[in-house]
């Protein structure tokens, strides 16, 4: 089965901090993809005040793509574009990719809220993605 | 001392954020500021200094006054020439821990002022003013 | 000989170390690196900054080492080489470094850190690796203030840093010379 994602950590002040796609490339651009992650973001500020969660799961449609979206405590927002509905699958891929967050800012050379640069945490949200998602 | 002060409060400020994410609890958010002010009393506290704040005490207004009798870094203290000038050389100790507080609370959107000060040794007490109250 | 400076090292770790948490003690040290980057703008002053740093933690250690231990004074260099290694790295950071590397003349060694937690986390930027940041230079600072005290002079630095892409860490000590017992004025 192949399918694509796109996948998007947001900061504080609704920033990017780092943007993939992952899986085949679609014909709609990467602005299509950051419009949507963006659009959704009220709804995840919406739907915080309802659950003290992290995972929000499903939190917008667009088309044929599901936003779901996870919320780490100091309020950076994950936040996955896909197809399929795999909430479990998704679960675990967002608490992966947290605890990697959380590395990337126990360096102590990383400014929190600034664009995460490190080849590493591509590579390895990138492994995450193959062991859950595909 | 202004310019120590300022370094000293920034070197914690630093370490508060990296605490706050590392030590929160899992999956749960917390949104309330007075549940947030107890992470720092009962769990941050623990983690620096083995033990929690004494008392905490609030005007529900926006001011949270924690006081930890038995400060850990002022227990080996002593002055010579009374307690006034002991305490006041104590000063800088208590700079650090400030700004950790002051990080923490930032890290979940919270931001304050945090001041201490110390009627005698060992005792301290810190006082934070939350700016605004999202 | 070796076998009882590491059971001296393992009793001091066990029943006479304050322990504090040591995420909340990497975070302390990393923020304060930061703080000197920031404020120095230049790797190598950053270097000399944590190692005069060290060398202040290191002439008060001594003492504390001591009153922790059973330790008496070392008899030869390489006897001190295995007591920075097997109780002083054991006591205050919890791991051994690999001593190694001596020279013909017995006055220089290495010590070999497989693992230093101040290293935990922690990723340098490229700009600070090709300008040679010493991430954990404090430890040659605490290395040489405590020899000073025990009226070694000697000069210590880092020759690989994992940090910087060497596959492991390496501290080089190199014993410069004996200081007259009369000249510190600390002693009693």
């Amino acid at each position: 089965m192949s399918s694509t994602y796109y996948f998007a950590i947001v900061g504080t002040n609704d920033s990017p901090l780092y943007e993939t796609e992952l899986g085949v490339q679609r014909d709609e651009s990467k602005y299509l993809n950051q419009f949507i992650v963006h659009a959704a973001l009220d709804l995840v500020d919406d739907a915080q005040f309802m659950s003290t969660a992290c995972y929000l799961k499903t939190v917008d449609r667009y088309n044929d793509w599901n936003v779901s979206a996870y919320v780490t405590p100091s309020n950076i927002r994950l936040m996955l574009l896909h197809e399929a509905k795999a909430d479990d699958a998704i679960r675990l891929f967002f608490t992966d990719c947290h605890e990697l967050y959380l590395k990337t800012l126990l360096n102590p050379f990383y400014e929190p809220n600034t664009p995460i640069q490190s080849q590493a945490f591509d590579v390895k949200v990138n492994t995450l993605a193959k062991k859950y998602l595909f | 001392m202004e310019q120590v002060y300022v370094k000293l409060e920034l070197i914690g400020f630093r370490i508060g954020r990296r605490l706050a994410e590392r030590f929160a609890p899992p999956n749960r958010r917390l949104t309330d500021t007075l549940d947030i002010v107890k992470f720092v009393c009962k769990d941050i506290w623990m983690v620096m200094f083995n033990r929690q704040i004494d008392n905490l005490k609030t005007n529900h207004r926006g001011i949270y006054v924690l006081q930890d009798n038995k400060f850990k870094w002022f227990l080996r203290m002593s002055g010579n020439n009374g307690g006034a000038a002991a305490a006041r050389r104590a000063q800088p100790y208590i700079w650090l821990p400030c700004g950790i507080i002051r990080g923490v609370l930032d890290s979940f959107g919270v931001n304050t002022v945090v001041i201490a000060e110390t009627l005698g040794l060992p005792q301290c007490t810190f006082q934070i003013k939350v700016v605004n109250d999202a | 000989m070796e076998k009882q400076y590491k059971a001296i090292g393992e009793e001091a770790w066990k029943n006479n170390a304050e322990k504090i948490n040591a995420e909340l003690f990497i975070f302390t040290y990393g923020s304060l690196v930061v703080q000197l980057v920031k404020d120095y703008e230049n790797y190598s002053a950053v270097n000399k900054q944590l190692d005069k740093m060290g060398y202040n933690i290191g002439v008060r250690m001594v003492d504390d080492m001591m009153a922790r231990t059973s330790l008496e004074r070392c008899t030869g260099f390489s006897a001190t080489a295995e007591v920075i290694a097997k109780v002083g790295f054991k006591l205050f950071l919890n791991v051994i470094p690999t001593v190694a590397n001596w020279s013909a003349d017995a006055k220089e060694f290495s010590l070999i850190l497989d693992d230093n937690p101040l290293n935990d986390f922690c990723e340098l930027p490229p700009k600070a690796v090709a300008d040679g940041l010493r991430y954990s230079n404090v430890l040659c600072g605490v290395i040489r203030g405590a020899l000073e005290m025990m009226q070694m002079q000697t000069e210590v630095e880092y020759v690989r840093d994992v940090l910087c892409g060497d596959d492991v860490s390496e501290i080089r000590v190199k014993l410069l010379r004996m200081l007259d017992e009369e000249v510190p004025a600390s002693d009693d």
